[in-house]
């Protein structure tokens, strides 16, 4: 199967171990979705997305010296914790530069900030960071993030930013299907919003550690 | 936030009740619920039917109690059955003396069994502990796994850290009464065990991985794979072995 990788090979790979595996998978650290069955000759074997699961595995490594599992797990869940930030806790751990939050926010919303917003924030400064998008153009899918912010917590969504011919649009997409554009549609930016989340927290961990 | 004020809802003899929030909840004799209940302590003293889903910080269970829909608690005990067509999440003990029967996924943290574990999907804990038998449907999931045998066991799958199956411990005549009044065979029938330190006996299954893998008299093991050590006894049988 292409693009699978069957435990066996899998934990050949990144050296963990069937309990370690097990644990993660009770703590959903790993996706029940993930796991897919199929019938090989010595019986049943179960077979991974490659990339995807190499990619949480060393990320869970990585992470699990400092974290708690239930932390991790926390990383990686769709749904949001409604925690306040402060602006300067946001600058001065440079989650999202100062620019950013200047010209995007005004200041009675920033002082009561929830992960929520942040993460319209944090996928702006990426797509301003990329080069680009404009900042006018930024606004028009700032404005969009916001009002679909609480379909994140239901589904994983990419935000694609296109342009045709000069004129700058996006849109959310639920991340599984696949788009094909004219040949005049140039697409600007991708970014996947449970991606990003994760970064966030991430992001949002080191700089409480530090704090 | 204001604290609710909350009654207490006791049924003694025959009866039937609503679902709703209470504070305690508490049956002595027979009683039919219906509704979802949500409340701090649900106690059943002989026979009860939920016809709903049931939250309650403690359960406690005496004689027999049915669910409807699913149970969220922090702590069950069960002297005597239970039997739910939703499924159980509990954040901390589970422990049943009798029967245990689910349709859905069972979550606790601390499982102890003495008696059945039925259940017709997946089975996740941290400690897993059955005296008895166990038929699931699904993978038993847990860090560590203690089954002790005493009668026929299925399982699709079973993971985890440290599995250990042994047959019941009970003195040699004695067992031999045993069998010879009922007509029984302690045996777990499982398709994949996998594990880093893996113990088991009495044993049947197609596939056994592990690190550690110590195999014990009584199994018929199609094929397994070890990593760093094996150990199999004269009276199993085991087709494949191989070494990764």
């Amino acid at each position: 199967m292409e693009g699978f990788i069957s435990k066996k090979d899998l934990l050949e790979k990144t050296g963990i171990s069937y309990g370690q595996l097990y644990r993660w998978k009770r703590k959903n650290l790993i996706p029940e979705a993930w796991f897919t069955r199929k019938t090989t000759y010595t019986g049943q074997e179960t077979y991974f997305p490659e990339e995807k699961i190499i990619e949480r595995i060393e990320k869970i490594k990585r992470l699990k010296d400092d974290l708690s599992l239930d932390d991790l797990a926390r990383f990686f869940s769709p749904s949001l914790d409604e925690r306040k930030f402060s602006k300067a806790f946001i600058i001065e751990y440079n989650i999202v530069s100062k620019e950013t939050i200047d010209q995007y926010m005004n200041d009675e919303e920033i002082t009561n900030d929830s992960i929520d917003q942040m993460l319209s924030l944090y996928m702006i400064e990426k797509a301003l960071q990329s080069g680009e998008v404009s900042k006018e153009e930024a606004i028009l899918f700032f404005e969009m993030i916001q009002m679909h912010a609480h379909q994140f917590h239901q589904m994983n969504c990419e935000l694609y930013l296109i342009r045709k011919k000069g004129v700058f649009t996006c849109f959310l997409v639920s991340s599984d299907s696949v788009l094909f554009f004219d040949r005049d549609t140039k697409v600007l930016l991708c970014l996947n919003a449970l991606k990003c989340m994760e970064e966030l927290k991430v992001k949002i961990h080191e700089a409480e550690a530090k704090s | 936030m204001t604290k609710e004020m909350l009654n207490d809802l006791a049924i003694s003899g025959r009866g039937s009740a609503t679902g709703g929030k209470y504070k305690s909840v508490k049956v002595n004799g027979m009683a039919k619920i219906s509704g979802d209940i949500l409340c701090e302590k649900f106690r059943c003293n002989g026979t009860s039917v939920v016809e709903g889903d049931m939250e309650a910080e403690e359960i406690r269970v005496s004689g027999k109690s049915t669910f409807q829909g699913d149970i969220k608690s922090n702590d069950l005990k069960v002297d005597g059955s239970i039997k739910c067509m939703g499924g159980l999440s509990s954040s901390s003990h589970v422990v049943v003396n009798g029967y245990m029967s689910f349709k859905g996924n069972i979550t606790g943290d601390q499982i102890d069994v003495k008696g059945n574990i039925t259940g017709e999907k997946d089975v996740e804990a941290e400690n897993l502990v059955v005296n008895g038998t166990l038929d699931i449907g699904g993978l038993v999931n847990a860090g560590n796994i203690e089954i002790r045998l005493y009668g026929e066991c299925r399982a699709t799958e079973i993971g985890g850290e440290k599995i250990k199956i042994t047959p019941k411990d009970m003195p040699f005549n004695v067992n031999k009464l045993f069998k010879s009044l009922f007509q029984y065979e302690e045996k777990l029938i499982a398709q994949l065990i996998e594990g880093d330190e893996i113990t088991i006996s009495h044993t049947h299954a197609k596939l056994v991985r592990g690190n550690q893998v110590k195999i014990g008299a009584g199994c018929v093991i199609d094929r397994v794979e070890y990593k760093e050590k094996i150990e199999i006894d004269a009276k199993a049988e085991v087709k494949e072995e191989i070494k990764i």
